[in-house]
């Protein structure tokens, strides 16, 4: 077996054999050998990947595993699938049953009737960029919750679900055979709805079955998409796919495969179960939105975006829908005080903006994607484990609560300011995103303006909450010098801190060993090659010079700008001893539930004509 | 782009927004029957506040100060220097960004209130400004260096729409709100002082020179002289436009504006646009 076949199989069965042994494994003690172990193999496989794709100049591998395995995963799936028909008798949901029962005829189906044969597993740049988000921010974040969880008498299974969660997202954007990832689709929606109910409240049994509805849903949409798929183009591989040229009912199966990554990715109109997500414990949130689960949804849209390109209607519906959620949870995103909340809204809207990268299709746009979903992962997990932080010391996630955090926890702080800067200020990676989006969108100007109310509301709600955590209400004063509370977690904040800033340093050889490749797969990308500056057709950045600027404009400031302090506030004549303070969040509940609404209604209509437009265009 | 051109604009920017603050408060002045200060009075406030000593409430407000000050002054060297529009759109906006974090991180109720209506007067005008940046990259290329010609007659409602967002940028009525001087003293700036006070000041006039920047793209000369002149042109028929508005309205309150922008300042972007399309321009 070549280096890159073991490392494959080190991904996905490590993880997989780490669940199984945490779950048995009873005292404390263990749990953190085996987690950390796991994650330290998870890091180290990743990694070997990497130069091992590195050592082939970054051209894909495909692997075609045993026949036996097949006959596993086709059996895993019919487990799984009859895993949800039993959650849907417990939770008593007629439409988690009757979405099984559609997934298991769906299943019949599908093999009945054999497609092309071909590699099952392909890992080309996209793959190894998902697999490094996944082994290397989703280790941190299993072993933050070994600390976080260490009083939940219900250790064990939560941190084995974690575990196992990882080894199915990997083997999931590995796959290049619909049937094999279908399988591990459903596993992560298996596992997320266990993660979510994990607290066993009322609340959370409600987030995880809405959360179950919707995605067995979608993976019926996929199943379909699946099935069809073969009907129309004869395989179930993603690389027999073709780029263009699909017309009429063709379209169909791309239309049904987007819908599954809708309700994956959370988006518009099926953001709900990601919003009611959010009672579960903070690693899990991290876990969700940062490093697996909704990736899957954009991975398998940016695989099949080459296919529907030649279609107008669906790109265009595709990339709208993709532009609503992101200009809608924008929006909301600003009406809210809740910070999980916030960082929720903003995830779908990230997501949203790679959704419309994936409609827009053009070589720039997915440049843009698979920026965003790199970035994002970092800096999100980043920022969600520093919330969990401040929940475990302050008792709440409400930004109102977090006023003179600064002084409290500033490291903390730090860590979230790295994770706000590195999300929305240039020179960070996400901004070099925001602007090939922008120079993208252009081919298609009503995105434009979804975008650029969107982008300022991003830097409103983000730095509102950045203002929160600098206005001390107590007057000035020094911030602590220790931080005691951040002790247990300072490596996994610390590694992600260093993380988004280092990804940043390397936009350029980034984009030109991992995405380029990917992207220049069917499209030639015009620029975009260099190693310090990033060009595109109209435009440049020179994303490495303005990186290295700032540095030094910190450095300078810090050492030399040393203001005095100690002076009283202005108060207009008036004595302010305690500033009064209280967060404005511009729409009234009523108005940002009609906000929501109409948001979910328009994208409700653009996933219609996703499904009509095929046969409207057969017809015709 | 020559550089020796570039190095000219980016000594000429600031200095010319230096003026016409001074031109400004000269006209309103008149426009108001008082006499008005010298036209170089901006300049002696600035050399006067890098000479006081700062007192200073926050420990990060110099490094906010600092971050300003070069964010907007990288904007406009990008621009001077040819660079992609966008991206001196988005670092300039950076820099509005850090004079909020600035007014949190003092414990002043001014300051506190400034900062919040700051961040809503951002989310006013940078989607125009947004829009009208992508305007100009949909007729030919982001790059200032490249704009192409004949922009007026192609877009002239983009512009148009840069007055309200001068007007916000200039701290003039009625979308003075951040600044508000009769209710928040000067809001953001109210617990800046000295040289950091110059900072800011300096940070406002790197932005402004962008801002005017991007509306000479839309006229341009024959020959080198009449190029400057239409350009000087342009951009003081703006400034006009924002002081007449500032005399004749009384302040408006945080709301207004933003439904003002987001809905006629985003609008006459998008008429313009259709009517390009309808038309096949482009």
């Amino acid at each position: 077996m070549a280096t890159g076949e073991v490392a494959t199989a080190l991904l996905v069965l490590v993880p997989l054999a780490g669940a199984a042994a945490s779950l048995l494994a009873g005292p404390r003690r263990l749990q953190r050998y085996i987690v950390g172990g796991t994650a330290a193999v998870l890091i180290i496989a990743s990694v070997i990947l990497l130069l091992d794709m590195a050592g082939r100049g970054f051209t894909a591998l495909s692997i075609s595993p045993p026949e036996e395995l097949s006959t596993v995963v086709e059996a895993l799936g019919i487990v799984l699938t009859v895993t949800f028909l039993y959650f849907g008798w417990r939770t008593r949901s007629v439409l988690v049953a009757l979405f099984s029962v559609g997934e298991l005829i769906m299943i019949g189906l599908l093999v009945a009737s054999p497609g092309s044969e071909g590699p099952a597993l392909l890992i080309d740049t996209l793959a190894l960029v998902l697999v490094l988000i996944t082994s290397i921010v989703g280790s941190l974040i299993a072993v933050y919750s070994l600390t976080y969880m260490r009083d939940d008498p219900r250790r064990g299974t939560f941190l084995a679900v974690i575990v196992a969660f990882l080894g199915v997202m990997n083997a999931a954007v590995m796959c290049n055979d619909m049937r094999w990832f279908e399988v591990f689709w459903s596993a992560t929606t298996l596992f997320s709805f266990l993660l979510i109910g994990h607290a066993r409240t009322d609340e959370a049994k409600n987030a995880a079955r809405l959360a179950l509805i919707i995605n067995t849903g979608g993976g019926l949409a996929l199943l379909m998409g699946a099935r069809l798929l073969q009907y129309y183009h004869d395989t179930y591989l993603l690389s027999d796919l073709m780029a263009g040229g699909a017309a009429g009912l063709a379209l169909l199966p791309f239309a049904l495969l987007s819908i599954g990554a809708f309700t994956k990715s959370a988006q518009l109109p099926f953001q709900s179960w990601l919003l009611a997500a959010m009672v579960a414990p903070t690693p899990v949130s991290a876990l969700l939105h940062s490093s697996t689960m909704v990736n899957l949804g954009v991975f398998l849209l940016l695989r099949i975006a080459p296919s529907f390109q030649g279609d107008l209607t669906i790109s265009a519906a595709i990339a709208l829908v993709g532009g609503l959620s992101f200009l809608a949870t924008s929006v909301l995103a600003m009406t809210n005080s809740n910070a999980k909340r916030v960082l929720a809204y903003s995830t779908i809207g990230n997501l949203g903006l790679i959704v419309m990268c994936a409609g827009i299709g053009t070589p720039l746009a997915m440049a843009a994607a698979m920026v965003l979903l790199l970035y994002h992962a970092v800096s999100k997990a980043l920022l969600f484990l520093a919330v969990g932080v401040v929940k475990e010391v302050r008792g709440s996630d409400d930004i109102e609560d977090m006023y003179g955090l600064r002084k409290d926890l500033p490291l903390v702080t730090m860590a979230i300011f790295v994770g706000i800067a590195t999300l929305v200020l240039p020179p960070f990676g996400m901004f070099v995103s925001k602007w090939l989006i922008s120079e993208a969108a252009i081919v298609f100007p009503l995105l434009a303006f979804l975008l650029a109310v969107g982008f300022a509301s991003i830097v409103v709600y983000y730095f509102k909450w950045m203002g929160v955590l600098l206005t001390s209400v107590t007057g000035p004063g020094r911030p602590l010098r220790n931080d005691a509370s951040l002790r247990a977690y300072r490596w996994e904040l610390g590694a992600l801190s260093a993380g988004a800033v280092a990804i940043s340093v390397l936009i350029g050889p980034i984009t030109h060993y991992l995405i380029a490749p990917f992207v220049a797969r069917e499209l030639l990308l015009p620029g975009l090659t260099d190693t310090l500056t990033l060009f595109t057709a109209g435009g440049e950045l020179q994303a490495f010079l303005l990186l290295f600027l700032a540095i030094v404009v910190f450095l300078a400031a810090r050492l030399f700008l040393r203001p005095a302090g100690g002076d009283t506030p202005y108060g207009g004549g008036e004595a302010v001893d305690e500033l009064q303070v209280g967060g404005d969040y511009y729409l009234s509940e009523r108005s940002a539930s009609r906000i929501s609404r109409a948001g979910t209604a328009a994208s409700a209509v653009l996933v219609v004509l996703l499904v009509v437009a095929p046969l409207i265009s057969e017809v015709l | 782009m020559d550089p020796l051109v570039s190095i000219a604009i980016l000594l000429a920017g600031p200095l010319l927004v230096g003026l016409s603050m001074g031109v400004d408060r000269r006209i309103t002045a008149r426009m108001q029957n008082r006499r008005g200060p010298p036209l170089l009075q901006p300049f002696y406030d600035i050399g006067k506040l890098f000479s006081k000593r700062p007192q200073m409430l926050g420990d990060l407000q110099g490094l906010f100060a600092a971050f300003c000050l070069t964010f907007q002054a990288v904007a406009f060297v990008l621009f001077a220097f040819g660079g992609d529009l966008l991206v001196a759109f988005f670092i300039s906006s950076m820099g509005a960004v850090f004079l909020v974090l600035g007014a949190y991180s003092a414990p002043s109720p001014y300051s506190y209130l400034g900062a919040n209506r700051e961040l809503l007067a951002i989310l006013a005008y940078e989607p125009v400004l947004f829009l009208v940046i992508i305007a100009v990259g949909i007729n030919g290329s982001f790059l200032a260096s490249e704009a192409p010609a004949g922009l007026l007659e192609r877009i002239p409602l983009a512009l148009a729409a840069l007055v309200p967002v001068l007007v916000i940028l200039l701290e003039k009525s009625p979308y003075d709100v951040p600044t508000a001087h009769q209710e928040l003293v000067s809001g953001p700036y109210v617990e800046y002082s000295g040289r950091y006070l110059a900072m800011m000041e300096l940070g406002r006039w790197f932005q402004l020179a962008f801002v005017y920047g991007v509306a000479t793209l839309f006229v341009s000369g024959p020959d080198p002289l009449t190029n400057v002149a239409v350009k000087l042109a342009a951009a003081f028929i703006l400034l006009l436009a924002a002081i007449l508005i500032d005399n004749i309205t009384a302040r408006l309150t945080r709301r207004r504006m933003v439904l003002f922008m987001l809905t006629a300042g985003v609008g006459l972007i998008a008429l313009n646009l259709i009517v390009l399309y309808a038309s096949g321009v482009i």
